[in-house]
């Protein structure tokens, strides 16, 4: 059954349609992206799994501080960060006029009077543009592993330092492990909600301009309400610490404290993206609703 | 034959503005139907409530027997729509355009090939296969836009001012191309500001103003309603003003002119007698000694059944 799906999903026409479009466009080759890809995971690794070290073996923890915005200056680690903030934003733009061009060009009637369903429309034009970010977008997913690693080894170490007695301790340093995840998720969730705004807006809009700036103005009231929201929860979050006895400002000394930081932690940098995502799947939603009723 | 077409109080209304007003619409199958009325009569809005790209605010409209608000896809399969204004992907090349369209009515990979050279024969384009869309003229991008409407072979066409701001030689490829179709056994719904045209290639009618339809049926049936009398145009070789007094005291003649066109005077009347009391006015005129060198009845055109009809109001 998912493999009738894929073969559904890969042999869409209007998808097939996006994807040729990527294809006539001249990108970087793969034979020289793959390799620069590995170097620079290496030497970045190279360079966090040393920084790691540095304060394992000297203990030195006053060197935190430094190291910190050191591993963020890291090239490989800039570029993440860099692809993280920027795409979200970028992104919009191509689903933001997806439908609305079509419908100025007078295209979108001829494919609603075929027998595609709305359903399959929306995802064809939603994976259609975002096709258009494969190179970003596999970047950041290539990313990912180099982000947990630095995360690991370098936060991972500054963590168990900051601990009892300041010694290194393997398995505090690998228990950041689910929170650096987490944090990675971060740009995807953003990624999903800003796309899926603009293509919502697209179903509604007569042109691609009266799209574009809707869309980023919806856009950014939800990043505004997204931070006052992710605010509220920290703060709520530190009320229930403090219910828990817990201090979540100095270190912890129990490890079943630690256990419950780490899942709170957790917990409030999952709960963002999370609905972030589940308000996007709404948005799809809401956009299959509004082409069904047109 | 069955009806193909049906609405029943089919109503469109924007805020205010009534598009649609209780329409009540009947196509035959393999008709060729032609939809006319002034410009906002509300012809698009029909056109697109059956070709299921707008819903209306009340209602109902069946195409094949299938609801058009309730089986979407059921009424997509059956029609092939064309509407007024539309728009080419410019980037396609004309074989890669009904092979694009073909693939969105989940045509087989295997059988596309061959169905796009067969449109293309249809159209006359065979020579433009592999042009890019954008390069082709204003005429042929009509020709592959009504292939493109058939590449699922439909069973109806929804064609809105097919040939709208075409030249008269594209015009003319147009209209044979339609002839062709209801050959084919197509039922054909169109629109057309050109009367003319409506009438060559239609064999049914509607007449549609201010969203409401005003008669509708076969284009003769609707010309003898409108008729109440018939207008003749009577040659003869001499004694042309007696022929006229003669005629003026006839009983259902209402009118009698005497008329020179192209230095040669003929008589006009205005006649409301039937077929056969026109067939008897002849015998006597003949029996009377005057020689009669023309008896004609000049047909009413659909232009003149349309400005009868239709009072000019636009919604």
């Amino acid at each position: 059954m998912l493999a009738g799906q894929w073969n559904a999903c890969k042999n869409h026409p209007v998808l097939q349609l996006e994807l040729r479009r990527v294809r006539r466009r001249r990108w970087l080759s793969p034979r020289l992206v793959l390799p620069l890809y590995v170097a620079v995971l290496f030497v970045a690794t190279l360079g966090g799994a040393a920084a790691g070290l540095a304060l394992v073996q000297t203990q030195a923890v006053d060197m935190a501080p430094a190291i910190i915005p050191a591993t963020t200056l890291c090239p490989a680690n800039a570029l993440a960060w860099l692809l993280g903030f920027a795409v979200p934003w970028i992104a919009p733009a191509f689903t933001a006029t997806s439908i609305a061009q079509e419908r100025e060009r007078g295209t979108w009637d001829l494919v609603r009077t075929t027998t595609l369903s709305e359903r399959s429309l929306v995802w064809a034009k939603l994976l259609g543009a975002m096709a258009r970010l494969w190179p970003a977008l596999l970047a950041m997913l290539l990313l990912i592993p180099f982000q947990l690693l630095l995360g690991v080894s370098v936060g991972g170490s500054i963590l168990s330092l900051l601990g009892e007695g300041a010694t290194f301790d393997p398995a505090t340093s690998m228990g950041i492990l689910p929170q650096v995840l987490a944090v990675q998720l971060a740009p995807w969730a953003h990624l999903a909600l800003h796309t899926t705004t603009g293509l919502f807006v697209s179903a509604l809009s007569r042109s691609s301009g009266t799209a574009l700036a809707a869309t980023y103005g919806a856009v950014i009231a939800l990043r505004v309400a997204s931070w006052f929201g992710n605010n509220i929860l920290s703060a709520l979050i530190i009320v229930l610490l403090s219910i828990a006895t817990i201090d979540p400002f100095s270190p912890p000394t129990l490890l079943s404290n630690t256990a419950v930081v780490t899942i709170l932690a957790v917990l409030g940098t999952l709960v963002s993206p999370a609905l972030e995502g589940v308000a996007a799947l709404g948005l799809v939603w809401a956009t299959i609703w509004r082409l069904k009723k047109e | 034959m069955g009806d193909i077409i049906q609405t029943k109080g089919l109503t469109k209304k924007y805020g205010k503005l009534v598009a649609l007003d209780d329409l009540n619409l009947v196509v035959e199958e393999g008709a060729a139907f032609g939809f006319v009325g002034p410009n906002g009569a509300g012809k698009t809005t029909t056109m697109r409530i059956l070709a299921t790209l707008l819903r209306p605010t009340a209602g109902e409209a069946w195409v094949a027997g299938h609801s058009v608000g309730k089986e979407r896809q059921a009424v997509r399969r059956t029609i092939g729509y064309m509407p007024d204004f539309f728009g080419v992907y410019g980037d396609m090349k004309v074989w890669e355009y009904l092979d694009f369209f073909a693939a969105c009515y989940d045509i087989p990979p295997a059988t596309r090939a061959r169905l796009v050279d067969d449109l293309l024969e249809l159209v006359d384009l065979a020579h433009r296969r592999d042009d890019y869309v954008d390069a082709l003229s204003r005429g042929m991008k009509q020709r592959i836009c009504l292939a493109r409407a058939l590449a699922h072979d439909p069973q109806l066409l929804i064609l809105d001012e097919p040939a709208s701001g075409l030249d008269p030689r594209a015009r003319i490829e147009i209209r044979a191309l339609l002839h062709e179709l209801h050959a084919m056994g197509k039922t054909i719904l169109i629109s057309s500001h050109i009367l003319s045209e409506i009438e060559e290639v239609c064999t049914h009618i509607g007449i549609i103003e201010a969203g409401r339809l005003i008669a509708a049926g076969s284009l003769d049936s609707i010309q003898e309603q409108l008729q109440s009398h018939r207008t003749l145009r009577i040659g003869l070789l001499n004694r042309i003003k007696e022929a006229a007094e003669w005629l003026a005291a006839q009983p259902e003649v209402l009118d009698v002119a005497l008329l020179t066109e192209k230095e040669k005077s003929f008589l006009q009347l205005e006649f409301s007698g039937d077929q056969e009391r026109l067939a008897q006015l002849l015998a006597d005129l003949t029996r009377s000694g005057f020689a009669v060198t023309q008896f004609q009845e000049t047909a009413r055109g659909l232009e003149d059944t349309f400005m009868r009809l239709t009072q000019g109001i636009v919604t």
